[in-house]
């Protein structure tokens, strides 16, 4: 019977929501942490052509019985919201009003100990001061150890003496110890974010080709600013607690829906096969 | 008897039909823009039932038997199918989605001068050549404004489907090349394709100038190809928003409206969805109803079979 494939292909996709939602919730305290929300779709319609020629008279639509085959998770849509301030009065911790990421690169190096380019994006600014040998001065480094990189693309160096005071302008210009130093934290904005590939640890990929210099596929967020960055806070993520627990609610009788229609296909077989046994 | 038998066979078919479809609507229960199927039972042709007239009257000698001639019963049907599934194209309710590329229809439109039900579709299409406007065999219509942008920076739907504009061809959001407009895009009440520019902050519109509304006045001629979409078979060409909007304004200064019938009776918000109008208490009920009528027919079928069995075991049987 096919009722049974139809319920369970959306049973599927109810639970691939479920999946979604509790990401969403579970990445509620997460520092520029941003929902995706879950949108079904419909399968491919079958069509019954072969009906009784009488039945070409007196029916309403074009010949045929058309029959759906359930429902799948459609997408995911990437929602790019603004979240709200979280000061922390951290001097590292940055934080992005308006459209744009951060560009960060990995610490990797080849077999020649030389770099390895890698150009990633986030949202999130909570990053810290750390030395590093390999460019002789201090560098920002995010949580998941990238560095974070200039408007030119390349990472931000500041200096090699000790830093005790350090200041980020809202234009994103970094002073350090009271000196301007002239690095500029780069900004850059996607003009279409659902095809960042999510790769986890609040990172995307933007997947530039080998020595594609980002400033060719993105817009940095400082040409008619766009955005501006403000020191010492973070950004919470944009998780809503109402709308996810009222999707759960949504996506929790949407389930026991489609499950009680499989328990009535169910009965519906157990009939037909008790047809021969009285 | 045989004949019951098939009856109620038929019964339990079309009933296993009807489970699919309401098990397609309660599937659907979250899917934008979906819109519920009803099927529709029809019974068998009818049949005109005889029997073989018995002998009537006393034997008399030299008088013609008129046995072995057909007497009338009257008429049968033998059976019951299902006959179409009819889409159901009343309004779904919209819920926000804060996304910039949901678009929910709302429409209110009146009926035509003849009377048909008339509802609103957004256009898409499969197209090869983008720059050209869509072959008008490919244009199909939903109701679902579930949008993304893909790699090349068309709008598209979650199957693949380009959105159309007003002149069939596909909306392009993001050109490289041209205007790149992102997440920044509007799009006003009537469809219209909008954008703040950047550095005058004035609203200009876009190379695409709107959504390709339909309007459908036969909209149960429309055929469900799943996805979403459906593919108008009727003879009533759609018409386009604009169309519509000056015939309708034709009519109201011909004097045969007395108020208009189209204008201000839609709109298309950004940022909403347009949800299924499955009702699911309603196709819970069905479901279950469908479940006893499929159990009535298999006791039908039992009872008959019972009946055989007592023909073919018990009659004539010596010394039972």
């Amino acid at each position: 019977m096919q009722s049974l494939n139809i319920s369970s292909s959306a049973l599927r996709g109810i639970q691939y929501a479920l999946d979604n939602t509790a990401n969403n919730m579970a990445n509620m305290e997460t520092a520029g942490y941003k929902r995706r929300a879950a949108s079904f779709s419909e399968l491919l319609a079958d069509s019954m052509n072969e009906q009784p020629a009488l039945d070409r008279e007196n029916r309403n639509s074009p010949v045929g019985l058309r029959m759906g085959s359930g429902a799948r998770l459609g997408m995911t849509k990437l929602d790019m919201a603004q979240g709200s301030m979280k000061p922390t009065d951290v001097p590292t911790d940055l934080m992005i009003q308006g459209e744009g990421f951060f560009m960060v690169g990995s610490q990797m190096r080849d077999a020649n100990g030389v770099m390895k380019e890698e150009f990633l994006m986030t949202r999130n600014g909570n990053f810290h001061l750390e030395y590093n040998n390999y460019f002789n001065g201090f560098v920002l480094v995010a949580p998941t150890g990238h560095i974070l990189l200039g408007e030119n693309g390349s990472p931000i160096v500041i200096g090699e003496d000790e830093i005790r005071d350090f200041e980020v302008s809202e234009d994103g210009y970094i002073a350090a110890n009271g000196n301007p130093t002239f690095e500029r934290i780069g900004l850059w904005k996607s003009d279409n974010p659902d095809q960042l590939k999510q790769i986890g640890e609040n990172l995307y990929d933007p997947e530039l080709q080998e020595g594609q210099d980002p400033a060719d596929v993105f817009t940095s967020s400082w040409d008619n600013m766009i955005a501006t960055i403000r020191q010492g806070a973070l950004e919470a993520s944009n998780v809503n607690m109402q709308e996810e627990m009222s999707q759960l609610v949504n996506i929790q009788r949407a389930y026991q829906l489609n499950s009680r229609a499989i328990g009535i296909s169910d009965q519906m077989m157990s009939i037909a096969t008790s047809i021969r046994s009285r | 008897m045989i004949r019951g038998l098939y009856t109620s066979a038929s019964g339990m078919l079309a009933l296993q039909n009807r489970q699919e479809s309401l098990a397609t609507n309660l599937a659907n229960i979250n899917t934008p823009g979906y819109k519920q199927d009803v099927g529709v039972m029809r019974a068998f042709p009818e049949q005109l039932i005889a029997r073989i007239r018995d002998q009537q009257g006393p034997d008399i000698q030299g008088m013609p038997q008129m046995t072995g001639q057909a007497a009338v019963i009257g008429r049968l049907h033998t059976g019951v199918y299902m006959s179409e599934a009819l889409p159901v194209f009343a309004q779904g309710d919209i819920a926000e989605t804060h996304n910039p590329y949901d678009v929910a229809l709302m429409d209110n439109l009146q009926p035509d001068g003849d009377g048909n039900e008339r509802r609103l579709f957004f256009s898409v299409a499969r197209i090869e050549d983008l720059d050209q406007p869509a072959d008008p065999e490919q244009i199909r219509y939903t109701r679902s404004g579930n949008w993304s942008v893909n790699a090349d920076g068309y709008l598209v739907t979650p199957d693949g489907y380009y959105v159309l504009d007003n002149q069939n061809t596909a909306i392009r959001i993001n050109d490289p090349m041209g205007i790149s407009v992102g997440q920044n895009l509007l799009i006003g009440t009537a469809g219209e394709l909008m954008y703040e520019d950047p550095d005058t902050g004035v609203m200009t519109a876009m190379p695409n100038e709107r959504l390709g509304l339909a309007v459908i006045s036969t909209p149960q001629m429309l055929v469900r190809e799943g996805v979403g979409v459906f593919r108008y078979e009727g003879d009533i060409a759609p018409l386009t928003l604009e169309e519509a909007e000056a015939e309708d304004q034709t009519a109201l200064a011909a004097g045969e409206y007395t108020q208009s019938r189209i204008e201000g009776r839609y709109g298309t918000k950004q940022g909403w969805l347009e949800r299924a109008n499955v009702d699911p208490a309603q196709a819970m009920t069905d479901m279950m109803t469908v479940l006893r009528a499929y159990e009535a027919n298999q006791r039908v079928m039992t009872t008959i079979d019972g009946t055989l069995e007592k023909a073919a075991n018990d009659i004539g049987k010596v010394n039972g």
